[in-house]
């Protein structure tokens, strides 16, 4: 459980762990988008490109995002297998029965794989440099205007960032639940589809009975402190652009520019 | 059945991010027994008995459990059995509850390790008597009791799968006095029916009075394994650089013993330190305070 790198914030000193949260959720965004339109094999390279340089800049080993990439490994190569088997045209490669393989649809699931571990890259790389705290409280910056409208918003980021406070607990409490239930002879790999779905019974029970639990002291715990609203809070840390901000959205900007270009060109 | 560690080191986590939390344990846990495991917090206690039921598998080195060897490479499916045989009853224990009865709750273990409905049932029952758990609620929901008997509940889902072996990680935390001595009173009574017993324990008079051998963990490496006696015969200053308390009794003991007092051996109760003490003073004037002190003592002790 301690190996899922997607989402999980791992210290570091790169340049990008400098930049403001809201910056990275933006280019994030914003290469995520452009990368639905990649047309052809140079707007790939020039997003691999881009890739690779933000890689560099977090400053961590490339073996932290091979273990990023490494669980969903299996979802890559079934999404292979679909674009190989389900994508028509000519010329047909080779065939068993009334299976083809084609070479538009080998190009294809090239392109897809890329795509692919290029997005979930480019989203470890924004979850590995920014501590979950960091992301609600910048999603609740980007999303103000929608005040305007009358969302909640303060509520909306104040409960998600007491979910994402809750994740290294419940993780804590599952692994500890697991030991105490494994030690009592439970066990999760064996036996038929239907034995494996009970054996969790166990596990699960105690754990959300905990998690309610604490969700109850907590909201206790906050109301006997005077919590009113989520409106108005001040904060720990507040959120500045700084001068690195700056030049992270110029070279979005270049990015973006030369991602377009080249998709015209092609 | 013996446990034997070798050699071993453990770390969590792997590659860049592992913590090496053991370094180069070798210990043997002998057979009826009671030992104890002390040291300061996040010396790692708790990280070295999981290995004792494969809990954690060792990241160098190996774990003798009986006629199983867990090393680095033991497959999972190979360690469901020495769960029967080693127990572990965690801190909190209770937070393991999940079945609609407590009853059920408890039967959970010893069905899982091949017993019939019949036999659960009559284990349960058993186990449940032993801590002392009220017969009325055994078809109560476990989230109806309260702290205590929960923990009963809890304590009793583990002895009822009758491992040769149990492990208590701080057992007694968050317990009222009754409750404790209830508690070591349960592990003294299966070291007398020849269990080998594992305890964690932070409470220095606990250990005293309870255990054979005790095991000092000082960051990740043993720093004692020895008699009871003996440890506790250690200068006050050793126990001061492994961050740990003497027991009352024995503090006083060696404070005294630095004015000048001569004892036969270590004093591991009141009355016999009073004796002692008494014998070392002036029998004529001192007569009716010792004998105070020595019944105070006793009356205490009980
Ligand atoms: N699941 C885990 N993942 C990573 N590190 C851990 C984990 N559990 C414990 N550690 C680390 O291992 C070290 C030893 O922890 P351990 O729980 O064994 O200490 P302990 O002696 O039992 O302490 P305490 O008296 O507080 O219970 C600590 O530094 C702790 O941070
Ligand atoms: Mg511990």
């Amino acid at each position: 459980m301690n190996n899922l790198v997607i989402g999980q914030f791992v210290p570091g000193s790169g340049i990008l762990y400098k930049l403001d949260p809201r910056t990275k959720i933006l280019m994030t965004i914003a290469y995520v988008f452009l990368l639905v339109f990649a047309n052809s094999w140079p707007t790939y390279l020039w997003s691999a490109a881009f890739l690779l340089m933000a890689l560099v800049l977090t400053k961590q080993g490339l073996g932290l995002y091979w273990r990023g990439i490494k669980p969903i490994l299996w979802l890559i190569l079934f999404t292979v297998v679909l674009q190989l088997l389900f994508s028509g045209g000519t010329p047909v490669l080779f065939a068993f029965g009334p299976v083809k393989v084609t070479l538009p649809g080998l190009i294809n699931a090239f392109y897809v794989v890329v795509r692919f571990v290029l997005i979930v890259l480019m989203s470890t790389i924004l979850t590995i440099t920014t501590p979950p705290t960091a992301i609600a409280s910048a999603i609740e910056s980007l999303l103000k205007p929608l005040k305007v409208v009358k969302v909640p918003v303060s509520e909306l980021a104040l409960m998600l960032s007491i979910a994402l406070r809750f994740v290294p607990l419940l993780m804590g409490e599952t692994d500890k639940i697991m030991k105490a239930q494994k030690s009592r002879g439970m066990s999760l790999s064996t036996g038929s589809l239907i034995k494996r779905a009970k054996a969790v019974v166990p596990l699960l029970v105690p754990l959300f009975v905990g998690a309610l639990q604490r969700a109850l002291d907590l909201a206790n715990a906050m109301e006997v402190r005077g919590f009113e609203s989520a409106e108005g809070r001040t904060r720990y840390r507040e959120l500045s652009y700084s001068k690195a901000d700056a030049w992270a959205f110029g070279a979005v900007l270049v990015f973006a520019f030369g991602f377009i270009a080249l998709n015209f060109v092609s | 059945m013996v446990i034997k560690i070798e050699g071993l080191d453990f770390a969590y986590g792997a590659g860049k991010q592992s913590v090496p939390v053991l370094k180069n344990i070798n210990v043997t846990i002998q057979k009826g027994m009671i030992t104890a495991i002390i040291g300061q917090t996040g010396s790692g206690k708790s990280t070295l008995v999981q290995q004792l039921n494969a809990l954690l598998k060792p990241t160098k080195g190996t774990v003798q459990i009986g006629e199983h060897v867990v090393t680095n490479k033991t497959k999972e499916k190979e360690l469901a059995p020495i769960r029967a045989e080693v127990g572990m009853v965690f801190q909190f224990p209770e937070s393991q509850l999940f079945a609609p009865t407590v009853l059920e709750d408890v039967m959970y273990g010893p069905k899982n390790f091949g017993a019939t409905d019949e036999e659960a049932k009559k284990a349960a029952k058993t186990a449940l008597k032993r801590v002392g758990f009220d017969a009325t609620l055994y078809e109560q929901s476990p989230f109806n009791l309260s702290g205590g008997q929960m923990r009963r509940v809890a304590l009793a889902g583990v002895l009822a799968m009758n491992p040769q072996t149990m492990v208590f990680d701080e057992p007694a935390a968050g317990l009222d006095p009754q409750g404790q001595e209830e508690l070591l009173n349960l592990l003294k009574s299966l070291r007398d029916e020849g269990k080998t017993v594992v305890l964690i324990s932070h409470q220095m008079d606990q250990v005293l009075a309870l255990a054979d051998r005790v095991l000092v963990l000082k960051d990740g490496e043993i720093a004692a394994d020895e008699p009871v006696d003996q440890l506790f015969s250690r200068p006050q200053s050793w126990f001061a650089e492994q961050h740990l308390d003497l027991p009352e009794t024995i503090a006083f003991q060696k404070q005294l013993e630095e004015k000048g007092f001569v004892f036969d051996g270590l004093c591991k109760t009141v009355p016999d330190l009073a004796k002692a003490i008494k014998k070392q003073l002036d029998p004529t004037k001192i007569q009716t305070l010792g004998s105070t002190i020595s019944e105070n003592g006793e009356a205490n002790h009980e």
